[in-house]
């Protein structure tokens, strides 16, 4: 609904945050380096913590996968692992988890993921959460592989080799 | 440069994953606010807010149960809500333009895309610290104002009443500008 002529109103509530801050200055410009070291090692501790529980994340996401779970139990998984993959600089993971996401939502009224689709996903997340190097024309060119598939119809045939070769990593 | 003060405000986190609300506490504490709670969904948040009043909610945008945009549009509309003001930051890894649209629609002060980093973090809780925006209700909106620069050189269309009124006292061409409002 466009907003109407003459009908807003505007507020200017007291500014309560700004009373309690002894030091308001301190927050103008680029902040300390000082305050930034210290927040970059609490995000690199919690980093290293989900390492170790991401490897665990995707074996569990692949175990679904392959044996067949409903969307309803893959994506919350596959959610969390795309954010958090998103936060913690996984680009890779992260891409392969949302094209995951995707395809999830696209099929959350059937009682699981094609076979074959699952399959190619499984293996590309395994792949993806090995690899610890940037993202490359080639890890590109694979998450276009699985966006590909992923952009399939609902009740289409399983894909043909040559996109199932581009999302396996192997083009 | 020193370091903010900020150990007396309170921050509510919203988020469904239970890694990201720890990574965004250990980011807050380690900013040097301690007092943080959480919620991992907009029900629970509505409720915190009810009860604690926190200063500055921090939410995900795409959460189970009321997602992000649905928590933040309740804030700022129900009639009962506990603070329609509320400093909202909204961190999601969402960034294509109609999310940040949507969420700038539902009345978000501050957008973060993902992968959050310090320094973001940092400028967008100084930003609704020091620079509050006037607050707007309008039919179709109600949240900070949308416009985050004044220009001089806006010809209209003029929605607010406040702008017609600033011109009628201000401005030699305001007949002229009022019809455009009009």
């Amino acid at each position: 609904m466009p907003d109407q002529p003459g009908r807003a109103v505007v507020e200017n509530p007291a500014n309560h945050l700004l009373r309690k801050i002894p030091n308001p200055e301190a927050l103008r410009g680029v902040p300390d380096p000082i305050l930034v070291t210290r927040i970059e090692t609490a995000i690199a501790r919690e980093r290293a913590t989900y390492l170790q529980e991401m490897s665990k994340d995707v074996q569990h996401l692949i175990n679904l996968l392959t044996t067949g779970a409903s969307p309803d139990r893959l994506w919350p998984l596959a959610h969390e692992l795309r954010c958090m993959a998103g936060t913690f600089a996984y680009p890779f993971l992260t891409e392969v988890a949302q094209v995951l996401c995707g395809l999830i939502k696209k099929h959350q009224t059937q009682s699981r993921l094609p076979p074959d689709i699952a399959e190619v996903f499984a293996h590309a997340l395994q792949r993806a959460r090995d690899h610890r190097g940037p993202f490359t024309d080639k890890q590109e060119s694979v998450v276009g592989g699985l966006r590909k598939i992923a952009a399939r119809p609902v009740h289409a045939p399983p894909p043909a080799e040559p996109e199932r070769q581009q999302a396996f990593l192997d083009a | 440069m020193a370091i903010p003060n900020l150990s007396a405000l309170s921050v509510l986190v919203a988020d469904d994953s239970q890694q990201m609300r720890r990574l965004l506490v250990a980011m807050l504490n380690a900013t040097g606010i301690w007092n943080v709670t959480t919620a991992s969904d907009g029900r629970e948040a509505l409720e915190s807010i009810r009860l604690r009043r926190p200063d500055i909610l921090i939410t995900d945008a795409d959460m189970g149960h009321i997602g992000g945009m649905e928590l933040v549009r309740s804030v700022r509309r129900n009639q009962d809500s506990a603070a329609p003001y509320l400093p909202i930051i909204m961190v999601t890894g969402h960034c294509e333009q109609s999310w940040v649209e949507q969420a700038r629609d539902v009345g978000v002060n501050e957008f973060i895309a993902k992968p959050i980093s310090a320094t973001a973090l940092f400028m967008r809780i100084s930003e609704v610290i020091l620079n509050p925006r006037p607050f707007i209700r309008a039919p179709a909106y109600v949240g900070p104002d949308r416009r985050r620069r004044r220009s001089d050189q806006f010809e209209g269309p003029f929605r607010r009443q406040s702008d017609i009124m600033e011109m009628t006292n201000s401005d030699e061409n305001a007949p002229a500008r009022q019809d455009k409002a009009s």
